[in-house]
């Protein structure tokens, strides 16, 4: 992985403007960068932030102190916000409310017919990102026909096709059941594989252990950064802030406890059958010694 | 009792049936411009015989489309007791300006002659020409293609700044979001009738009763409508929507002979109609 950081954000708070005198502060002072390729994951619990942030990464919202900086373009430069949106793609939570068009392949052009983009190759675009998320099939059907993740996977590829270098899940999956959830999660992972840059906004921990490094948001500001593995290790610290950690992380925590050979820094759920063989096969070998 | 509830089995905007015939392929643009020739034949043409014409195209149009008949007979029903009130309101109040012909009876202010008979027999062959020939368009072309053709029909208003593609993106967003407000009301309604609500259980005469019944279901309606537009305000604009930008279009339609041939066989049929005499 590259360290050349595709997004910057500087020290940015925002507060929502609910009247002349009224305002809301949710961000306080955030600065963090997203590099090249990465797989970033941003938790907190409700009202942290953690949407409020994601929402500057394009522009959709612009701080109200501070700066953010998409490959060098301030995101408060209106004049070069399609430029911007075009590199860093959003997908949002609710999957009925991010489809346009009546039919799929016409929604996945959506994007692509409001930057401009030349019919010929509009059409070469939108076969590459349907085939992408495996939606080819469906590239007729009207969106309602469509279940929870193949409507998500649609908004997937309505942003693919505008070719974006990086790729904003606000919570994306949260709607969605289990299976709708490994679907996305499947095409995610594949995206990210190719290179694509990753940034998820979810409070599922499981999808959280994938990513390649973590940042904790609790009151507006960025409480812990690290590896899933060094945030999931103060499984006290992220209870305080609401916060629950993989399954897989929660039971060598209590297994951990009762032996303490037992390692308590796993976070996935293949990690636990590894660490329950190779201590099966240590007590085999010390008893059969 | 259950049926009531299943709102989304009921949708019928996009009636669509896909039987790929010789109607189903033609370009939307020329096949709502055919349309339109028809639409306006069928308004113009005030004689038997020509009317007569214009149903027995419709018919021929059906069998063309591949399409069952009964599909525009189901139209009609609906339409029957407006045909019949307008039949009705036409022989008693137009005696007076459907003059000539002969007088078959007259008292008061009535006045029923051949010529007022021709017009309530005519208007209500029109009103079926006219559904059938809807349900042909609406039928044998999916919303999608009706409404790109619409689009592109409109193409030249952009000239005198009519907003054309906003105008179009209305309709294809108000198309997209029925069946989810269907469903979305479904589940209100289940929610509601869960805690004892009823609906059309009203006789069918007490229509502010049956329409206050609807409130609870309305209002939260509405409700979640502004809620699901904000969200695809910023679903839209994180795609680069800007309103009145110029842009591109991804669908393409490319004229054949054979709509040519359509548009001209319409409009053929269209004078036969008019020229028709008695």
């Amino acid at each position: 992985m590259s360290k050349e950081a595709i997004i910057r954000v500087q020290n940015v708070s925002f507060s929502y403007q609910m009247n002349q005198e009224q305002a809301i502060p949710v961000l306080h002072g955030v600065s963090f960068e997203v590099y090249s390729g990465e797989y970033l994951a941003i938790i907190g619990h409700n009202g942290s932030g953690k949407s409020t942030i994601s929402k500057h990464l394009n522009g959709i919202l612009t701080p109200s102190e501070g700066d953010v900086w998409v490959h060098g373009i301030n995101t408060r430069e209106k004049a070069r916000i399609h430029e911007i949106r075009s590199r860093v793609g959003m997908v949002f939570q609710h999957p009925d409310n991010q489809i346009v068009a009546t039919i799929v392949e016409d929604d996945v052009a959506f994007g692509l017919e409001n930057i401009g983009v030349a019919p010929a190759e509009m059409k070469e675009r939108v076969d590459f990102a349907l085939e992408a998320v495996g939606m080819s099939a469906f590239r007729h059907r009207p969106p309602h026909h469509l279940s929870g993740g193949q409507k998500q996977r649609v908004a997937i590829a309505g942003i693919l096709a505008m070719k974006p270098q990086c790729l904003v899940m606000d919570e994306a999956t949260s709607m969605l059941d289990s299976y709708g959830r490994q679907e996305i999660l499947g095409v995610v992972r594949k995206l990210h594989r190719q290179g694509m840059t990753i940034v998820t906004v979810t409070h599922h921990m499981s999808e959280v252990a994938e990513a390649d490094r973590v940042l904790v948001m609790e009151g507006g500001q960025i409480v812990m950064e690290g590896t899933p593995r060094e945030v999931f290790a103060h499984q006290e610290r992220l209870q305080e802030l609401h916060l629950d950690v993989p399954d897989a992380s929660r039971i060598a925590h209590l297994v951990h406890r009762q032996h303490p050979a037992f390692s308590s820094s796993l976070i996935h759920n293949h990690e636990i059958v590894e660490e329950v063989k190779r201590l099966h096969i240590r007590t085999a070998e010390a008893s059969g010694s | 009792m259950s049926a009531e509830f299943e709102l989304t089995r009921n949708i019928t905007i996009g009636q669509y049936l896909p039987t790929g015939s010789v109607i189903h392929r033609l370009d939307p643009r020329y096949k709502v411009t055919a349309f339109v020739i028809m639409i306006l034949a069928i308004a113009v043409c005030n004689t038997y015989l020509g009317n007569l014409f214009a149903l027995a195209v419709c018919l021929v149009m059906f069998r063309l489309s591949h399409i069952p008949l009964h599909y525009g007979i189901s139209g009609v029903k609906p339409a029957v007791p407006f045909i019949i009130i307008l039949a009705i309101m036409q022989l008693l109040f137009y005696g007076e300006i459907a003059r000539g012909g002969t007088i078959y009876f007259q008292y008061g202010f009535v006045t029923i002659s051949s010529e007022v008979i021709r017009l309530v027999v005519v208007s209500a062959m029109r009103f079926v020409e006219v559904i059938f020939l809807s349900s042909v368009l609406t039928l044998s072309t999916s919303t999608t293609e009706l409404t790109h053709g619409m689009e592109r029909l409109l193409g030249p208003l952009e000239k005198v700044k009519f907003p054309v593609h906003a105008f179009a993106l209305i309709i294809t967003i108000a198309i997209r979001f029925v069946p989810t407000f269907a469903m979305e009301m479904e589940k209100m309604m289940k929610a509601q009738a869960s805690r004892g609500a009823d609906f059309g259980t009203g006789e069918w005469w007490r229509i502010v009763k049956r329409t206050k019944d609807m409130f609870p279901i309305i209002i939260p309606l509405f409700n979640v409508a502004l809620s699901r537009a904000e969200d695809l305000i910023l679903a839209m604009e994180a795609r680069c929507y800007t309103p009145g930008a110029a842009r591109t279009r991804y669908a393409h339609y490319r004229a054949t002979p054979k709509d040519f041939a359509a548009v001209g066989i319409c409009m053929i049929l269209a004078i036969v109609m008019l020229i028709i005499p008695w």
